[in-house]
């Protein structure tokens, strides 16, 4: 190898290297993408039409302890929020937080105690749904949580952010993002991980 | 507060109409479980605590 990059330091070859040598340089280029990627993309899930809960499976794993699922788009068929669940649990998650009205200074205190989902993770509008959360170590066999910046497209609503966490030590592969109340149609969810 | 009647969700979300989705597989409810998303939605009010803010 007979340099690296400025920014990642990420291993690369040059012209007077040996031909031979060139599947080599090829897999120490690719681990070091692997390695040191901040952000890695894991999967997208397009949302159907009139849709109340969307389930993607596969989405954590060993490779990563913290991931971002960012779901923008589309649109609801009435204001709502939505929520968050990982695997098939429906109870253990606490939440936490504050938002204001897009026209108001006034700050609202959020609290669920203990509740079937994470109920602020973001908010579904006829304008366009919003959900933009960071979620640690689901996959790990300790407590998760979240951090949500609860914001929307719809000028009617609020900005504000909220956290949380699952009380319990489950091993999670899947999240499933529901509305609280009609339907979702459209928009695109994407799964990131953190590299470690 | 106005709040969502059986009557208007069964109007704005007929039988057949509403699914839920694992991946890329869309299922639509099935009759005994659209009556109780129906059920689970009626007497809740139309505009949640986040749709709070100002029209203007």
């Amino acid at each position: 190898m007979a340099g690296t990059t400025t920014k990642m330091g990420i291993q690369y070859p040059t012209s007077t290297d040996l031909v031979k040598d060139g599947a080599t340089a090829m897999q120490t280029l690719a681990t070091d993408v692997d390695n040191k990627s901040g952000l890695v993309f894991i999967k997208s899930q397009t949302v159907g039409t009139g849709v109340t809960t969307v389930t993607v499976n596969t989405a954590f794993s060993t490779n990563f302890d913290n991931y971002k699922i960012i779901y923008m788009g589309g649109s609801s068929s009435t204001f709502a929020d939505l929520w968050l669940r990982l695997g098939a649990t429906a109870t253990g998650y606490y939440m936490g937080g504050s938002f204001t009205a897009y026209n108001s200074a006034t700050v609202t205190a959020l609290a669920t105690g203990l509740a079937a989902q994470w109920t602020y993770s973001g908010i579904a509008d006829p304008s366009g749904n919003a959900l933009s959360v960071e979620v640690y170590q689901p996959y790990l066999a300790d407590q998760s949580g979240i951090a949500a910046q609860f914001f929307s497209l719809g000028n009617t609503r609020v900005g504000g952010a909220t956290f949380g966490v699952l009380n319990n030590t489950t091993s999670y592969t899947a999240f499933t993002i529901l509305v609280s109340a009609g339907t979702i149609t459209g928009g695109t969810i994407r799964v990131y991980g953190y590299n470690k | 507060m106005d709040t969502w009647t059986r009557q208007e969700l069964e109007t704005a979300y007929p039988l057949g109409t509403v699914y839920e989705q694992t991946d890329d597989d869309l299922e639509p409810l099935t009759a005994e479980d659209w009556s109780e998303w129906i059920d689970g939605q009626v007497g809740m009010p139309k505009h949640p605590v986040s749709a709070t803010g100002p029209t203007s």
